[in-house]
């Protein structure tokens, strides 16, 4: 599937593109991209990404406006 | 990772956590988790969740304290720090704890670091009595993973 098509699903929550470039400690470390948010992090564990994937998705609506924040 | 080994096992600190799994349904876990200082589970529907909240806790205990400051694409709250981890009379607390029980198995987790922006630390899988080491959050759930679903580090 394409970026495009993932970016045209219906109902999404949230979309991250993410690269792992190292797989140290027993975990990955890598950048994730938030789709929707326009923006790129480097996570240095599974445990943030899974803990930044979260708050983009279910804290967004706290911040209001942070989807079109770029 | 390290496989499970069987010996008389039993975990004694005052961030003693247990996980409590209850099904599992569309590949993910459902399950609660006991920490010493509340005596209602967490109820969790997604392994995602357990790893959150226990983190969450780690944090309002500030025990093990991170290495990392946190990282988010948001700004993150603060987490309200207590001292309830520091106050006399946890003994009963972790006996109590350690007697509970999830469904299709109980894990006792006791995380010692959190460097690396994960977790390093010792479980015990209590209806077994085998105890495995992991080096971060993903080893513990594959050691989780592994025990439920094909027993392969049982010894």
């Amino acid at each position: 599937m394409s970026i495009h098509k993932l970016n045209d699903s219906k109902d999404k929550k949230g979309t991250f593109i993410v690269e792992i470039q190292h797989q140290e400690n027993g975990s990955w470390q890598g950048k994730v991209t938030w789709a929707e948010g326009g923006r790129k992090e480097v996570f240095r564990s599974t445990l943030e990404l899974i803990k930044m994937m979260d708050s983009a998705v279910n804290d967004t609506e706290e911040v209001g406006a942070a989807s079109s924040v770029s | 990772m390290e496989i499970l080994e069987s010996k008389e096992q039993k975990l004694f600190a005052r961030n003693l956590i247990c996980v409590g799994i209850d099904k599992c349904e569309n590949g993910d876990f459902c399950g609660r988790i006991w920490e010493p200082y509340d005596d209602q589970p967490f109820k969790f529907t997604g392994i995602n969740e357990m790893v959150i909240h226990m983190d969450d806790l780690y944090d309002e205990w500030n025990y093990p304290q991170r290495a990392l400051n946190e990282r988010s694409f948001l700004r993150t709250h603060e987490m309200a720090r207590t001292n309830i981890i520091r106050d006399d009379g946890f003994v009963e607390k972790i006996d109590r704890l350690q007697k509970m029980r999830g469904e299709i198995g109980t894990f006792i987790v006791q995380v010692k670091f959190r460097q690396h922006a994960t977790w390093q630390g010792v479980v015990v899988w209590a209806e077994e009595n085998k105890r495995g080491n992991f080096r971060s959050a993903m080893e513990l759930v594959h050691l989780i993973d592994h025990a439920i679903n094909k027993g392969l580090l049982i010894k």
